[in-house]
């Protein structure tokens, strides 16, 4: 039962759907171009000035300034003086500025794709929007003549805009609407300007046209 | 005979104030400032220059201040606290105006509220400038957060009747005093998260003073009275006086706590802590010039050893009493943060320091942190703590007390005084 309703053609109108493959596609595209580039460089961007000549310089002058702090604070003895000692400390200080740098990087870098997620969030909103209402619009539009061909004027005519998509039910609800209103403006004309033994004969003809349930 | 000896070997005209005799009263008298004019308007050019290192290195966005002038430095809490301390003094001597001042120290304010981690209300010693985050493995610090503190407490002071008064007394109340005590007798030195406390105490005399009296006169979680009396006053006769000394000798361990307190007026069972560090900056000065001849930059009446940067890095360097380390290394900060103990000597450094060696020791921040110029090294560099010992001991100096007429005043130094029974 589930499947007697299941869709055996996806394409049932190639040139719209194919258009709207390749706008999703393409969006998509972009939003993961710039956000996995951005990500890339920015995460290698910030390893390479973080280990940079230049900020190791720094680092190694300030692990072993930050050791000495701690030395000059604490008791001196025999042993916090040994040069081998006072190297191990300076590295063990310099390997934990290590961690904690590509830590920060790391968090810079999830802080930012958290960011570049929520402003592509954003555009894809915007996008979707721009995007249906191009059917939308037409949709609507279409609702509102609809109505007023519903309630009785058959003079409504649709102009959709130049991009719209389904133009072509523009088309169609004119010709519909201008076929009702031929058709009717005829049967007025008739019952207005002919003797009244052969409008009955020229309506019945006019309103053969129609097929209706009490055919 | 002292003074004889000086007479012989100082080039520098000085009273007669060192006979053995006369060393007690020495202090007393010294406390008067001697200061010419001009050596005012050097000052305040120092102190004005000095407060340019704040402007520069605190971080505009958090507040925080690096430790060091150094490109990729960390924030320092220690230097953060002096900063707080300096932009309020830079208010009141107009080189900031009241509103820029208070913005800054408000700045600060939110980060360390918001978003700097800490432990018990204690703070991390080093932190990102830019993030307030832990870096360097730093350990959590008891004096530092107490140096920090007192700079909070003391910049709020300057904006009566604001909101910056309620929040630096905010911060202050949430520090568990007790909890760094770890159990024992005396106060921690620091905690880390994976190691746990540090097997240090402060446990002899040092800057500690500070921490103490803000551990003492804490509305919430007081230490007891007894961790005042639990640290040891090691003393050792110097010229017929005591000096209750510091393990280093480093004469920054002498001014810290009294940049804030004015210990003049207290008496701590017999030990007058301003006479103390008086005797131990004369002593300063004395050990440079015995060993005058063996150090170049200990000649022309230099003297001067703290902790600071030197030729093989930063040293806790000193004189007797004390471990007394020294390599020929002087730094400049010695002097002036000793300019309340001792004025005349301190100005007769600060003038020889700023006008033989100005050219590779003063820049835009006032004095470089070090030089030695036995192996011809000149630091290039600032520490936020040296120019900010500078701008506060100075202020006392030349403008009446009013830093330790502010701190003195504050409830909770009031409250330590009772409870340590230090009323002369």
């Amino acid at each position: 039962m589930i499947f007697n309703n299941r869709r055996k053609h996806f394409l049932i109108d190639k040139s719209f759907q194919l258009h709207y493959v390749i706008y999703i596609v393409l969006t998509l595209a972009i939003i993961l171009s710039v956000g996995m580039v951005g990500n890339y460089y920015g995460i290698w961007a910030s390893t390479i000035k973080a280990f940079s000549e230049e900020s190791l310089r720094e680092s190694l002058i300030t692990s072993a300034q930050m050791n000495e702090y701690e030395a000059s604070r604490r008791p001196v003895s025999r042993i916090n003086q040994m040069p081998s000692l006072r190297m191990y400390r300076e590295t063990a200080l310099l390997s934990q500025r290590q961690k904690e740098i590509i830590r920060q990087i790391m968090d810079d870098a999830h802080r930012k794709t958290i960011a570049l997620g929520i402003l592509l969030l954003f555009f894809i909103g915007w996008g979707s929007i721009f995007l249906t209402h191009k059917v939308a619009g037409p949709l609507y539009k279409l609702t509102q003549y609809m109505q007023e061909l519903k309630n009785g004027d058959l003079t409504v005519r649709i102009k959709f805009r130049k991009f719209d998509e389904v133009r072509y039910l523009a088309v169609h609800f004119n010709e519909l609407a201008s076929n009702l209103d031929v058709s009717l403006s005829r049967i007025k004309k008739i019952l207005k300007e002919a003797p009244s033994d052969s409008a009955v004969a020229e309506v019945k003809k006019e309103l053969s046209k129609f097929k209706t349930s009490s055919d | 005979m002292i003074t004889a000896f000086l007479i012989l070997t100082y080039s520098i005209e000085i009273p007669c104030i060192f006979s053995d005799e006369a060393v007690n009263t020495v202090v007393a008298q010294r406390a008067v400032p001697l200061l010419s004019q001009e050596d005012r308007l050097l000052l305040k050019q120092i102190q004005k220059d000095s407060l340019e290192y704040f402007l520069a290195y605190t971080n505009p966005e958090t507040g925080l201040t690096q430790d060091s002038s150094r490109s990729g430095s960390p924030a320092s809490i220690t230097a953060t606290g002096f900063a707080l301390a300096s932009f309020a003094i830079g208010s009141v001597n107009g080189w900031l105006s009241y509103r820029e001042a208070y913005e800054k120290i408000e700045r600060t304010l939110d980060t360390l509220e918001q978003r700097t981690p800490n432990e018990h209300g204690f703070f991390y010693h080093f932190v990102d400038p830019k993030t307030g985050k832990r870096v360097w493995n730093s350990e959590i610090s008891s004096i530092d957060t107490a140096l920090l503190i007192a700079g909070a407490l003391l910049a709020s002071s300057y904006f009566k009747g604001t909101g910056l008064e309620s929040r630096a007394k905010r911060l202050y109340d949430r520090v568990d005093w007790n909890w760094m005590r770890n159990g024992s007798r005396q106060i921690c030195h620091g905690w880390k998260p994976k190691e746990g406390f540090l097997p240090y105490y402060w446990d002899m005399y040092s800057e500690h003073l500070i921490l103490q009296a803000l551990a003492l006169g804490a509305e919430t979680h007081a230490v007891p009275e007894t961790v005042w009396k639990s640290w040891e006053r090691q003393s050792e006769d110097w010229e017929g006086n005591k000096i209750v000394y510091s393990y280093t000798g480093s004469l920054f361990t002498y001014q810290y706590s009294h940049a804030f307190i004015d210990f003049k007026n207290l008496d701590d069972n017999g030990v007058d802590y301003f006479k103390n560090s008086t005797l131990a900056t004369l002593a300063n000065q004395k050990f440079c010039l015995l060993n005058a001849a063996q150090y170049q930059t200990y000649q022309n009446g230099i003297w001067g050893l703290s902790a600071s940067l030197g030729p093989d890095g930063y040293q806790a360097y000193g004189a007797e009493p004390g471990t007394a380390l020294h390599d020929g290394t002087i730094a400049p900060y010695a002097a002036i943060g000793s300019i309340t103990f001792t004025p005349n000597e301190s100005m007769n450094v600060i003038r020889t320091l700023y006008e033989k060696y100005g050219g590779h020791l003063y820049g835009p921040y006032g004095f470089k942190d070090a030089f030695n110029l036995d192996r011809n090294w000149w630091a290039d560099e600032y520490l936020g703590i040296d120019q900010g010992i500078t701008i506060m001991m100075i202020e006392n100096q030349i403008n009446n007390g009013d830093v330790w007429s502010r701190f003195m005043k504050l409830s909770a130094i009031r409250r330590w005084i009772e409870r340590a029974k230090l009323r002369k």
